[in-house]
């Protein structure tokens, strides 16, 4: 019985620290540092978007070296690294109002680039310590629900001085937290070591597709979840600077966020239940499927030769099903193709090479297309183009493929 | 077999669509104040969900008009028909509209004199002489009961076609109650989001029908899995045939009087469609290595 709270409390644990980090990344990192630039230091559009991508591709280098360095470790060394992690990360977003200039910016990106790249192996590979694999698929769902619940419920502006104040708090209690189990004093020596030993248990060392061709499947993964990252990428950062956005996830009214949260945890847990007893071959077309018809919902509403930019909510909140659908992937998919020998190194490479490059990438590529003179609307009928491209490409195989062996 | 069958309807249904009516598209005015001003024309029709639209002296939309709310202020030509369900039309002393004008009961609609309307007006456009005639509690109840009747016989049919597909959705049900929710779910918000789409493109409106009948013909397929699943639980306790009417009168009884219940009623009702729904579509599914098949 006192084993088993023990580890419901490390799995509520895990899923605190994933949800608080990526709500973190979802605000701070992306949007918080991007209108640092853009607004406070009055760079260029294009100079914020070559320092994000440098941000982007530092910190996923940094996370391949981590993830291939920590390969095999226990939980004990994981949690002191990601807690040395958090640290630093937490005194750099103490440090961010004193950025004035583009050289401060830029250091700021470098040193950033270590502790979330140190931090991505550190504190995904925890999953295969602290999550039983029938539980993972739940728990992937929580943590999203959580991160999107936190993000959009944020009332004030997406701004990195108003974001940072906020955070540091939080991420100096989490800190602490970190910091205790690391160490282990006295009373928490024996819960840290009931936590430890998980990792020895089938029941959270050995992920559910580990027997069956795991190394392709990570490879056939990491594409289709980078083709996944590329697509959402591509269209949402065309639609950032529109009214769109200030029509729905900035928008003043608080049902509009209410709607935009029940998506995300609607869509959140749809997605866990679903990856529990299927697996993310049955997911991943719907994803695709739902951005590209939200791309072209965008298209027709920009199109339409009279009226503004609709306020309808119907666009925001299927994309945001479709969102949580693959954040649910992200969370729950890389363990799952991992034992605790390769956890580090298979999140490093679905984490840091798929997400990451991908919205390098396709931030990139938005950008370029921008300055070509493409519109909105033929850059999101582009989107939908890939989008629909990557599932018909996904059910000509499964057409070809034939039905496989039923297994329950 | 069937479903060669559907996707070569759906296809015939796309290439009809495809009218150089439907190739026009629809306007959609949800917000705010717009003008088609002197000389400029809309090819296609136009619907108003909200905001002001005015069309000015010389300008014209060259297809029918749908006012649902907001205010349509014409003064200029309407090719074909105005249908206001709600809102404001004012017609002013230059509109000429070539088709009717139809007034539904919440709509206003202020005619100058001098306005051209070629159709004439219908004031009795979706008027509900039935509606007021059924608002009573009793025809209300009556209807509730005979629309879940309905269903309930419908259900019972499609278990006699389709056998197979009912058990296997049954297993679905019974066996992933929380899976099939959660299809459901899915199958819901992008199946109305895809419908609501093609409906507004309206070379696509025959998709889009066939889309909400099949979604339809999904549920009630469900309906006929829970029918199923009742029969079983009531047999044990009636003998033969009852047990088959037993969970008729079950499902229309639960049908007609669970979403009328105060605050659960409509919340609970959505999710057993959505459960319905999700087990029908899951059970659809081709199997595949890795994915879970009901027994």
């Amino acid at each position: 019985m006192r084993a088993r709270l023990t580890s419901l409390l490390g799995t509520a644990g895990y899923a605190a620290l994933m949800a608080a980090g990526y709500a973190y990344n979802l605000t701070f990192v992306q949007l918080g540092l991007t209108g640092l630039g853009r607004d406070r230091l009055a760079l260029p559009e294009g100079t914020v978007a070559v320092a994000m991508g440098g941000l982007a591709i530092g910190t996923c280098l940094v996370a391949l070296a981590t993830g291939w360095r920590m390969r095999g470790w226990r939980m004990r060394g994981k949690l002191r690294v990601a807690a040395v992690a958090l640290t630093g990360q937490t005194v750099l977003t103490m440090l961010v109002g004193w950025i004035s200039t583009p050289l401060a910016l830029g250091a700021w990106l470098v040193a950033g680039a270590v502790t979330l790249g140190i931090a991505v192996p550190a504190t995904f590979g925890l999953a295969t310590d602290l999550v039983p694999v029938r539980w993972r698929g739940l728990t992937a769902a929580l943590i999203t629900a959580f991160a999107y619940g936190l993000a959009i419920a944020f009332l004030g502006e997406w701004e990195a001085l108003e974001l940072g104040a906020r955070l540091v708090p939080a991420m100096a209690l989490g800190t602490l937290g970190l910091g205790l189990l690391a160490v282990a004093p006295g009373p928490l020596r024996g819960i840290v070591g009931t936590l430890e030993r998980q990792a020895d248990d089938p029941a959270f060392a050995r992920g559910r597709f580990v027997s069956t061709g795991a190394q392709r499947r990570l490879v056939v993964a990491a594409i289709l979840l980078f083709l996944v990252f590329f697509v959402d990428s591509l269209g949402f950062v065309r639609l950032v600077d529109t009214a769109y956005i200030g029509a729905a996830w900035q928008s003043p009214d608080v049902m509009d966020r209410g709607a935009l949260v029940a998506a995300h945890v609607g869509g959140a847990l749809a997605g866990g239940v679903l990856y529990a007893r299927f697996d993310e071959r049955l997911l991943l077309p719907w994803i695709f499927g739902i951005f590209a018809l939200v791309a072209l919902m965008y298209v027709a509403d920009i199109r339409a030769p009279i009226g503004g930019p609709s306020q309808a909510l119907a666009m925001p909140v299927l994309y945001a099903v479709g969102v949580s659908l693959y954040t649910v992937l992200t969370f729950a998919l890389w363990p799952d193709l991992s034992t605790p020998d390769s956890i580090t190194r298979n999140v490093a490479i679905g984490v840091a090479l798929s997400a990451w490059t991908a919205t390098f990438l396709s931030t990139g590529l938005a950008l370029a297309w921008r300055h070509a003179g493409v519109n909105l609307d033929q850059h999101l009928s582009a989107v939908a183009a890939v989008g629909l491209l990557v599932i018909s490409a996904m059910w000509l195989r499964r057409l070809t493929s034939g039905p496989g062996p039923v297994t329950g | 077999m069937i479903g060669r069958i559907v996707l070569l309807a759906v296809v015939a249904l796309a290439v009809v669509g495809c009218t150089p009516e439907g190739m026009g598209g629809i306007t959609l005015v949800t917000h705010g104040s717009h003008r088609v001003t002197a000389d400029e024309r809309i090819p296609g029709s136009v619907a108003v969900a909200g905001g002001t639209l005015v069309v000015e002296p010389g300008a014209g939309i060259d297809g029918d008009v749908y006012v649902g709310d907001g205010e349509l202020v014409v003064a200029g030509s309407i090719g074909g028909d105005v249908s206001a369900i709600g809102g404001l039309v004012r017609l002013q002393p230059s509109s000429h509209v070539h088709g009717t004008v139809h007034v539904g009961a919440s709509a206003i609609v202020a005619r100058a004199p001098t306005a051209r309307v070629d159709g004439g007006v219908d004031e009795g456009f979706m008027l509900p002489d039935r509606m007021d005639a059924a608002s009573s509690p009793a025809a209300d109840i009556a209807w509730a009961a005979a629309r879940a009747l309905a269903a309930v016989l419908v259900a019972l049919l499609i278990r006699r076609i389709a056998p197979g597909r009912v058990a296997r959705t049954r297993a679905c049900l019974v066996g992933m109650p929380a899976e099939s929710l959660s299809y459901g779910f899915l199958v819901a918000i992008v199946g109305l989001s895809l419908i609501v789409f093609m409906a507004f493109t309206i070379v696509l409106i025959p998709v889009a029908l066939v889309a909400i009948a099949a979604l339809a013909l999904a549920v009630l397929v469900g309906l006929a899995a829970v029918l199923d699943e009742l029969q079983a639980r009531v047999r044990p306790g009636l003998p033969g045939r009852l047990s088959a009417l037993g969970a008729v009168l079950l499902a229309a009884v639960g049908l007609a009087v669970l979403p009328s219940v105060p605050l659960l009623g409509l919340p609970l009702s959505a999710l057993i469609v959505l459960a319905v729904l999700g087990a029908a579509a899951l059970a659809f599914q081709r199997p595949t290595s890795g994915e879970a098949r009901p027994k």
